[in-house]
């Protein structure tokens, strides 16, 4: 019984842990998924050094048309197909330095998202922690609370068990008890039949004058003797014969 | 279904202890106070699972009866359990040739009856 409540107490108890367990694999889960997302943050700094390398060009190539275009003035005639280049170029290099512009403000977007949505997971971490904490504790004082209250269960079936035995015990002594009210009703049948046997006798005796017989009248007492004791002690034993306390066997044929 | 036992005891407070011991076991029983009785029972009755008979009884003694349930048309397979304050080996004797099954000497223990009947009852 003891080692049946336990083994079941110490099934639950595993099932219960189990369930912690999953708790623990989804947030390490979670915190695998977290550590990609903070590699990609980091790499997009990368990104917006890279937006910041191609403005800095821009203004560079920039920079460098204007003066084209003013070797080119300088030159007359002879510079104006070189002047039409140098504006071109100075085009296009305004457009290049737009572009990085837009990529680093997109750059710095997704990373204050990303930054956001990393601080959230951190909380968020921290709570699963606590509950994860809280439910083991829970689960610790849940299986020790049961554990009492089987031990008190199982303590008081011991004990009516107990009383149980004890007054199957008392009703079997009472049964048995109960049957000497009918041995004794016998004994005391047996003993008027021999007084009326024995008052017809000295009547006779009387009559005749004649002494009783002491075989005759052994014989005629025993007559109605039914039980073992009766013929031990009308046969001259002691009367410490006593009757059977207990039970006697059983014979089978 | 329970089993049926007829009782034949003239001592009433006898029959009801050993009432008691076999019906809190789940046995059915029928009461006779002698022999004779119990033979009317017996005549009235279905089927009789058991016997628990006593010895010394008026009208018709155990033994005599024992005998007659030997050659009854319908019980004389039915064991017979003898209880009783008898003790003497010629006694016990009778009753075996009288066809008894067990001969158990009061006052009984109720695990001790119980014990005899389920060895001996028919099924």
């Amino acid at each position: 019984m003891l080692d049946e409540r336990t083994a079941v107490l110490e099934h639950c108890e595993t099932q219960l842990r189990g369930l912690i367990e999953n708790f623990h694999g989804f947030v390490q889960s979670r915190e695998a998924v977290l550590q990609s997302v903070r590699a990609l943050s980091t790499q997009s700094s990368g990104l917006r050094d890279m937006a910041e390398d191609m403005a800095k060009l821009a203004r560079q190539t920039n920079l460098l048309s204007i003066n084209a275009a003013i070797e080119a003035a300088r030159a007359g005639a002879s510079g104006r197909g070189f002047a039409v280049v140098a504006a071109e170029v100075r085009r296009l290099s305004t457009e290049s330095g737009n572009t990085g512009r837009n990529i680093g403000e997109q750059v710095d977007s997704f990373s204050t998202h990303m930054s956001e949505a990393l601080s959230q997971a951190a909380r968020h971490s921290e709570r699963d922690a606590l509950v994860i904490k809280a439910s083991e504790l829970t689960i610790g004082q849940v299986v020790e609370q049961v554990d009492g209250a089987v031990s008190q269960l199982h303590e008081r079936a011991n004990e009516l068990s107990r009383r149980g035995q004890a007054v199957r015990a008392q009703v079997q002594q009472l049964m048995v008890a109960f049957q000497f009210q009918d041995r004794v009703h016998q004994i005391m049948d047996q003993v008027g039949n021999s007084i009326s046997s024995a008052m017809a006798q000295m009547q006779l005796s009387l009559a005749s004058g004649t002494a009783p017989d002491a075989q005759a009248w052994t014989e005629l007492l025993s007559a109605g003797y039914t039980m073992d004791e009766q013929r031990v002690i009308g046969g001259g034993a002691p009367p410490t014969a006593a009757p059977p306390s207990a039970a006697s066997e059983t014979t089978f044929f | 279904m329970a089993k049926t036992i007829l009782i034949v005891d003239d001592s009433e407070s006898m029959r009801t202890v050993v009432k008691l011991t076999l019906t809190r076991a789940g046995y059915d029983v029928l009461e006779a106070g002698d022999g004779q009785q119990g033979l009317a029972a017996l005549d009235k009755a279905g089927k009789v699972h058991l016997i628990v008979s006593d010895v010394n009884m008026p009208n018709m003694d155990g033994i005599t009866f024992v005998t007659h349930v030997k050659q009854h048309a319908r019980h004389k397979f039915t064991p017979v359990v003898m209880l009783t304050t008898e003790g003497q080996d010629a006694k016990k004797e009778q009753g075996r040739a009288a066809g008894a099954k067990a001969w158990i000497v009061k006052p009984f223990n109720p695990p001790q009856l119980l014990d005899a009947v389920s060895k001996l009852i028919l099924p």
